[in-house]
């Protein structure tokens, strides 16, 4: 991907342009009836209180015309009904975290956010479910359980912020995932309010309802096929014992190596999490994690099970380990020293975040196999841009998060980020692999899914978004490329752009 | 277009002579039969690219056409509103891909479940969907009707493990969803929409799936209880430990005395309102004898009788077949009637209860007592009732040469024979089961005679989402060319 004009294309096809919101006396009108189903308090509509809505965890930003609070699924079903009726767009929008601009309004319209759905609707030990509104934040829900000896297992690192409608809308991720699966195998039933005003009721607390599994086609659907108004969720026993193992490595290749020996060993750890030499100096210098600084990658890796299988499986990753090469391995001998650990990994981006003005989080997923090779592709493209990449991410299930170096100051920075992004997905779709593990599509990868999906495929996509939402207002302007743009390659440019 | 026109003016033998692949006519012998109906040509395809060609062909004939695996299933689902074709994937069956280290395999739809299973056993591995007769159900029938064993309370069913599939769509077009590594969100999940679809939305054809390390240890606890509602609390008590057992089963009398007629183990004597439990315990050698400790702890404090575990391998050999009889219960195709019911997982002892009070069935003359055998992944809220064709449950031996085309056969009640006395006690039971789980959960009848299948809905979805779901259907399959009719609501 030496050619100039292929990174250019790259750049283009991941930049968004913005909503421009209507004029302020039509905002007004609008918000007026908005305020009739959800109450005045519950509406925000000037300039000043939009612009905290036009962004999330992503680097895209739009405004949306107005920001609604609903506080019962009949507001939701009555602010559908209001859209379907003008053809005003809608997008969900949990705790605005997402890392791929999924809760970006970018064709304006209305932003309904979750924060005041929060509310833990039943918990049913019993059957091991739980159900629950969709701005409940991920972390309260495993807090409610807990004394239940029970939990909510998808973790991702957001989870002190991130809602379950966020989490349903990406099918997200998280460290702990590689042995308990994400999300989409911890929710069993939704209830939503299609984009006519319609709500339907999928799933249920028991499994293998008769009819297709619309659960499943909806959880990772981004908010583009309606709104959730709740969620009936599985709840998993707490593992009784844990083991954290902490493998250091001169360099990503052998971690990465050890990485796929410890799976091809038989053990599935619940996590297994590298970081490289960059990140782990980030980490050190902020939370003093006792990372070695000078290593070339870590691993950390984390067993669950009954105690009486701890020293069984901690001696085979120590040997696998130790066969890579591994400098040294750790185990965590207290709660205390496990935490640290963890406060390390938890606290990567942030400590990232302290070494740059920005950074932008990639989210390719590749073989585990592939990994070395992958990772020696992305140095490159670090060295071509001259933009450092550091990279900490859930390397069990081969989750890569390149994070971008970047200063969005400096002219012409952005667009070199969203270029080597691009050409990092490639990488990962090339070594057959995914755009994305878990941060979904979004607007941010919309225009490269043609690098994984064939016209026939994201035909049947479309198809199936036709379905639920025939007038494109819900959470219109993700997941499909522009019709004409990107994925078809331009007269006169380099013949090798088909993707 | 042109075909669908020539439809009308010719007949349809006419038609079959320019199929686009290699295809046999069947006759009586033959014995593929749906329900009663017999698809007049088998088209049996070598490639993907083939199947896709015999599918657009029948699409643009307007043929209907029925995908045909192991044929193990053929009778899920209500009787086929048309059916001209079917198309077999046995010619499709390769592993194509499988990487050991990255616990993924892509394979073909038409290769059996033990052929899958072999390759991946060569190092240690397998795919965690434990269905009986592994050597007949094909990938693709599995997917499609979205069967799963009792060790789905430990890996997940096939929505859990599938990462990717490449579906041939009625208009012949191959298309692929999800991805081959086993984290993937980008674009919708088509997968789960095509698991469990039972061929209505397109031709599955390849799939990949996560597998999964072999564990070093298994081991069997088995125990009786007074009643359904006393093991249903030691199930309590298991299921909220960290023990996390691969398979929690319970067997009515009438059940655990068929598994034990099949499987040769010698169980202990269930009475009437007793109940067995089965628990499976894997993983690491010092994990499994602990859980086997506690689970023996678990049954005693919970007042189970005559609890025993087994001492060795607990998987394999004579409790292998232990676990194969209680799978093959689940699906046992030697029933006049089999009820699937889906429940909260502390409501499979009300199930157990409902089930112990219903009048035996009159299922006529030298059919068996008329008593269901019962068998429930109690973990999972799953209860499969079935009632014996014939006297004492066995099955009658398969004939391997022509697996798919001795479904008749493995039937021995002539399906019509049913008498009319016993579809109206039947269509009762349905309906009294269908009212104590409302709004809890489903009772799908999995196999019924064709006489009692025109007299009720055997899938019983009582939801609110079937406008949508015929829109699907609508869009993926406009003409209604697969399988039309078969699925809920008549979709
Ligand atoms: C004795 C016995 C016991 C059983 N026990 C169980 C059990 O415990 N649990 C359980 O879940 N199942 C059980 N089964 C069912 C069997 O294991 C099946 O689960 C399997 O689903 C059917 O596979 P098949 O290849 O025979 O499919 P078939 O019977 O050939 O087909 C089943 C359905 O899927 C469709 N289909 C087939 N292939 C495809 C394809 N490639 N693409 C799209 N649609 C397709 C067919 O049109 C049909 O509607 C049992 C079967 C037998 C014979
Ligand atoms: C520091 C940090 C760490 C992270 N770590 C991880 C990680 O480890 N794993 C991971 O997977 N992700 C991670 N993320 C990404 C993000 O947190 C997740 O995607 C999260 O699930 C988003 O939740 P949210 O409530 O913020 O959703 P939002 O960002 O508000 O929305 C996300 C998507 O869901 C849709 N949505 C929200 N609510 C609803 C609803 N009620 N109905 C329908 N659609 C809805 C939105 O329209 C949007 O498309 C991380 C993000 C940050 C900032």
């Amino acid at each position: 991907m030496a050619d100039t004009s292929e990174r250019t294309l790259a750049a283009d096809a991941m930049a968004v342009l913005p909503h421009v919101p209507q004029p302020l006396t039509e905002r007004r009108e609008l918000a007026r009836h908005l305020a009739g189903i959800v109450g005045e308090s519950n509406v925000l509509w000037e300039d000043y209180d939009l612009m905290l809505y036009e962004y999330d965890g992503s680097i895209d930003r739009s405004l949306p015309d107005a920001v609604v609070f609903p506080t019962s699924a009949e507001q939701v079903v009555g602010l559908v009904r209001h859209c379907a009726r003008e053809h005003i767009p809608f997008t969900a929008r949990g705790a605005g975290t997402g890392l791929s601009g999924g809760c970006i309004p970018v064709e304006g319209g209305i932003l309904i956010t979750f924060a005041k759905l929060n509310r833990t609707l039943e918990i049913d030990p019993e059957d091991l479910r739980a159900v629950v509104e969709p701005g409940v934040v991920n972390l309260h829900l495993t807090n409610a359980v807990a004394h239940l000896g029970l939990q909510f297992v998808p973790d991702p690192s957001s989870q002190k912020a991130c809602t379950i409608g966020g989490n349903v809308g990406e099918n997200s991720g998280g460290p702990h995932t590689l042995l308990y699966g994400v999300t989409t195998n911890h929710v069993l039933g939704l209830e939503v309010v299609l984009p006519d005003g319609e709500t339907i009721h999928t799933g249920g607390k028991a499994l293998d309802t008769p009819g297709y599994d619309l659960t499943g086609l909806l959880v990772g659907s981004e908010g583009t096929f309606g709104v959730v108004t709740n969620a009936i969720v599985r709840l998993t026993p707490v593992a009784e014992a844990v083991r954290t193992v902490l493998g250091v490595f001169e360099n990503v290749a052998d971690a990465s190596a050890a990485c796929s020996g410890i799976i091809a060993a038989g053990i599935v750890p619940a996590a297994l999490e590298m970081m490289d030499q960059l990140s782990l100096q980030a980490i050190e210098d902020y939370v003093h994690a006792g990372y070695p600084r000078d290593a070339g990658a870590v691993l950390l890796i984390e067993v669950e099970s009954l105690a009486e299988a701890m020293d069984e499986l901690a001696a085979a990753i120590t040997d696998v380990c130790n066969a890579h090469h591994a400098r040294e391995v750790r185990i965590a001998r207290s709660a205390k020293e496990r935490n640290l650990l963890w406060a390390g990994r938890k606290g990567a981006f942030g400590a990232v975040g302290r070494i740059t003005p920005d950074f932008y989080v990639m989210d390719g997923c590749v073989p585990r196999n592939r990994l070395p090779e992958v990772l020696a592709k992305i140095e490159a493209v670090s060295q071509r841009c001259g933009l450092r990449i550091c990279n900490v991410f859930h390397a069990g299930d081969g989750n890569l998060h390149p994070l971008i170096l970047f200063d969005s100051e400096v002219p012409g920075q952005e667009d070199l980020v969203r270029e080597a992004g691009a050409e990092i997905l490639r990488i990962c779709t090339e070594a057959g692999g995914s755009l994305t593990g878990e941060h979904g599509v979004g607007v941010e990868k919309k225009e490269l899914m043609g690098l994984m999906f064939s016209e026939s495929d994201l035909d049947v996509m479309r198809r199936v978004k036709r379905v639920f939402d025939p007038d494109n207002i819900a959470n219109p302007g993700k997941i499909f490329p522009t019709p004409g743009r990107c994925v078809k390659p331009r007269p006169g440019r380099h013949a090798a752009v088909g993707w | 277009m042109r075909a669908v026109e020539s439809r009308r003016t010719e007949p349809r033998d006419a038609l079959f002579e320019r199929i686009p692949v290699p295809w046999e006519r069947t006759d009586e012998s033959t014995g593929v039969d749906i329900d009663g109906e017999r698809p007049a040509v088998i088209c049996a395809p070598g490639t993907v690219e083939e199947a896709a060609a015999a599918l657009r062909w029948a699409d643009q004939a307007g043929l209907a056409v029925a995908p045909l695996g192991g044929g193990s299933r053929l009778d899920l689902g209500n009787r086929p509103r048309r059916l001209d074709l079917g198309l077999t994937t046995r010619g499709i069956s390769r592993v194509l891909e499988y990487e050991p280290a990255n616990l993924t395999v892509t394979v073909e739809t038409g290769s059996s479940l033990a052929h899958l299973q072999a390759v991946l056993g060569e190092h240690g591995q397998f795919l965690p969907l434990d269905l009986p007769h592994a050597d007949r159900t094909t990938i693709g029938g599995m997917l499609a009707a979205n069967a799963s064993g009792p060790s789905r309370l430990g890996y997940g069913s096939a929505r859990d493990l599938v990462v990717g599939m490449t579906v041939i769509l009625a208009d012949g077009r191959i298309t692929r969803s999800g991805g081959k590594v086993v984290k993937n969100v980008a674009g919708y999940d088509l997968n789960k929409l095509y698991i469990g679809s039972l061929g209505t939305l397109g031709v599955i054809a390849e799939a990949t799936f996560k597998v999964t390390p072999r564990p070093a240890r298994a081991e069997t606890v088995i125990a009786r209880f007074a009643d359904a509602a006393a093991a249903g609390a030691v199930v309590q008590r298991i299921l909220h430990s960290s023990l996390a057992p691969v398979a929690v089963e319970l067997l009515d009398a009438e059940g655990s005395r068929a598994v034990a007629t099949a499987s040769g183990v010698d169980l202990p004597a269930v009475e009437e309102r007793e109940v067995l439990l089965a628990v499976l315990a894997a993983g690491p050698e010092g994990a499994v004898k602990r859980q086997v400790r506690d689970l023996l702890d678990s049954v005693r404090q919970g007042d189970g009788a005559c609890d025993r575990a087994t001492d060795g391998d607990g998987a394999t050999g004579r409790w292998g077949g232990l676990w194969n009889a209680i799978r093959e219960l689940t699906g046992a195709s030697d029933s006049a009637l089999r009820l699937k019911i889906a429940v909260p997982i502390a409501r499979v002892p009300d199930v157990f209860a409902a089930l112990a009070r219903v009048p035996p069935l009159p299922l006529g003359e030298g059919r068996g007592e008329g008593r269901p055998r019962v068998v429930a992944h109690a973990g999972s809220g799953i209860v499969y009732a079935s009632w014996a064709a014939d006297g004492d449950g066995a099955n009658p031996a398969p004939d391997p040469k022509s697996a798919i085309c001795n479904l008749q056969s493995a039937i021995p009640v002539a399906p019509s024979q049913a008498p009319a006395a016993a579809i109206g006690v039947c269509t009762t039971l349905v309906a009294d089961l269908r009212r104590l789980v409302r709004g809890a959960g489903s009772v799908v009848v999995e196999r019924a005679p064709l006489a009692l299948k025109g007299q009720l809905d055997v899938w019983g979805y009582d939801g609110d989402a079937l406008a949508v779901m015929r829109r699907i259907k609508q869009h993926f399959d406009p003409n209604a060319t697969l399988n039309p009719g078969r699925f809920v609501d008549g979709i």
